[in-house]
């Protein structure tokens, strides 16, 4: 059982190393690293996936040490791979030994053709996706760790020095006479309620909240959701976002009729006309997982998917922790993050 | 939905680990070494979103995210897991201060309270329960959407899951949702007095 498991896992490696290459263009043949990918799983429709080979039994099958010497990209593979990704049908060796021919050509040539190369398969992947109406949802090893797509918090973009639209700077900041002091003086009930802008005086009004300077005069404001950011509500010019990648818009199937803004742990659907917010799309932790670092705090607990439980549980050997879209491997002992996983291709 | 009292869950994850201990080989293996042999967990039918609609006892908590907008993503891939306060849990506020949190003027205090109460991904108790079987019962954290993390450790038979500023809750009862998972919580898991800043 034990060998057939390993078997269908480096299957499942082989299969799911180049149909991420698909999507962004950069993919890797020749992956050993893999923890076992798996068939097809849909986690949103509540079917299970099938897909076999377990960390433990890849790893044991030395397919670490031949990733890491035999990296290549496998694009060409990854494309041929997808359009005839077919799980379980024994194309892996065929998918893996042309991917890492690939890789090795394209490796050789010249750094501005390759960038050309990227975008246009982004563009491409967009097209297909449109085309196929709906993502693939299972799970697939990122091999390179560059291709994550990644949203992360920045307290210190949330913060904006100055005054809201429409406030002049008074000599104690942006607010109307007196409501400095007033606000100063009531009881802050909710100060704490806003734990990621760390230490400070933070009042809340209007929709915004304010940062006083121990003076009592206003240092600047935060456009809070619900309030400033809300629906209906222009984006404050003054205020920093990230457009969101694709990669989250796919996983999340947020429609593709709104431009999406990220900012402070918050992603919003925008009216791409009147770039009028139109909806909250949905919370994203932004928490840094980079591969070969150390797990963010905050992940003591298994969290994973139910349709990624079957294959990806913890062991004494690795755990597996969801955040922001993606699954990671983590060493229990050292807590760094050994490898990277794609929800969807 | 799958529901399940906190009594039976308990007794469900005791009996899971016992099986994992006698089975020998890896699942045993994994259950001795700490690990979560007990880790698949079947989803209910019903969204997170709908789940929160339709029980009456977190009445409260479901009208707030409503208001917030936050029907859509609770209603679409997520997974997310929500420690609901059940309706008695907002007594600590008092009736003017819940009221206030339905209406446009403290919306982003609702906001600010349902992410306090939100963590990414499905947290079963019996996750729960293996990682404090994993610590010898110290405590464990999970970060919540607000960026502040939720501490639970054990009382007893109890979970108790406290806030960043201590607030305390006992996880009551858990509703597996389609995409996520809803702990419903005796107590909010914000402070309820003013800040003293």
């Amino acid at each position: 059982m034990r060998k057939l498991m390993l078997t269908l896992g480096v299957a499942a490696i082989a299969i799911a190393a180049p149909a991420l290459s698909q999507g962004r263009g950069q993919g890797q043949g020749g992956g050993g690293d893999h923890k076992g990918g798996g068939r097809d799983h849909k986690a949103d429709q509540g079917q299970r996936g099938q897909g076999a080979g377990h960390g433990r039994t890849a790893r044991q099958g030395g397919g670490r040490d031949e990733a890491r010497g035999g990296r290549g990209e496998g694009r060409g593979a990854g494309r041929q791979a997808m359009r005839h990704d077919n799980p379980g049908r024994g194309r892996d060796d065929d998918a893996r030994g042309r991917g890492r021919d690939h890789g090795e050509d394209r490796a050789r040539g010249p750094a501005s053709a390759r960038a050309k190369d990227v975008r246009r398969d982004v563009r491409d992947a967009r097209a297909e996706r449109r085309g196929r109406g709906r993502v693939e949802r299972r799970a697939v090893l990122v091999t390179n760790p560059g291709n994550i797509a990644r949203l992360r918090f920045a307290p210190d973009r949330a913060f904006v020095r100055g005054c809201p639209p429409g406030l002049a700077r008074k000599n104690n900041g942006c607010l109307p006479p007196g409501q400095a002091r007033q606000l100063l003086a009531e009881r802050n009930w909710y100060g704490s309620w806003w734990p990621r802008y760390g230490d400070g005086n933070y009042r809340y009004w209007n929709g915004n909240l304010y940062r006083f300077e121990p003076s009592g005069s206003v240092a600047g404001f935060i456009p809070l959701a619900g309030g400033a950011l809300w629906l209906g509500n222009s984006w404050p010019a003054s205020y920093a976002y990230d457009p969101v990648p694709d990669y989250y818009r796919d996983y999340h199937g947020w429609d593709d009729a709104y431009d999406y803004r990220y900012s402070d742990g918050i992603v919003y659907g925008l009216d791409p006309e009147s770039q009028l917010i139109r909806e909250v799309s949905g919370l994203l932790t932004g928490d840094d997982w980079a591969v070969g670092g150390r797990m963010p705090e905050g992940y003591d607990i298994y969290n994973v998917p139910y349709a990624y439980r079957d294959e990806y549980r913890d062991t004494p050997d690795d755990w597996y922790r969801y955040s922001d879209g993606h699954m990671y491997r983590v060493d229990p002992t050292t807590q760094l993050i050994e490898a990277a996983i794609r929800l969807i291709v | 939905m799958t529901k399940a009292r906190m009594a039976l869950a308990a007794g469900l994850a005791a009996a899971t680990m016992l099986a994992g201990c006698n089975a020998g080989g890896e699942e045993g293996d994994n259950a001795l070494a700490g690990g979560n042999a007990a880790a698949v967990a079947e989803p209910g039918q019903e969204t997170v979103a709908a789940a929160l609609a339709g029980d009456g006892d977190l009445a409260r908590l479901g009208e707030l995210a409503r208001n917030a907008g936050f029907d859509t993503m609770l209603g679409g891939t997520g997974p997310y897991t929500v420690f609901a306060p059940g309706n008695e849990a907002f007594a600590a506020l008092g009736d003017e201060r819940t009221n206030g949190l339905k209406g446009e003027a403290m919306r982003p205090q609702a906001i600010a309270l349902l992410r306090a109460h939100i963590v990414p991904g499905v947290v079963t108790r019996r996750d729960i329960e293996a990682a404090l079987q994993r610590r010898g019962s110290r405590p464990v954290t999970m970060g919540s959407m607000s960026g502040s993390p939720l501490t639970f450790s054990r009382d007893g038979d109890a979970i108790i899951v406290t806030g960043a500023d201590g607030a305390r809750a006992r996880l009551v009862e858990e509703t597996l949702a389609s995409n996520g998972a809803i702990q419903r919580v005796d107590a909010l898991l914000v402070p309820v007095e003013a800040a003293g800043r």
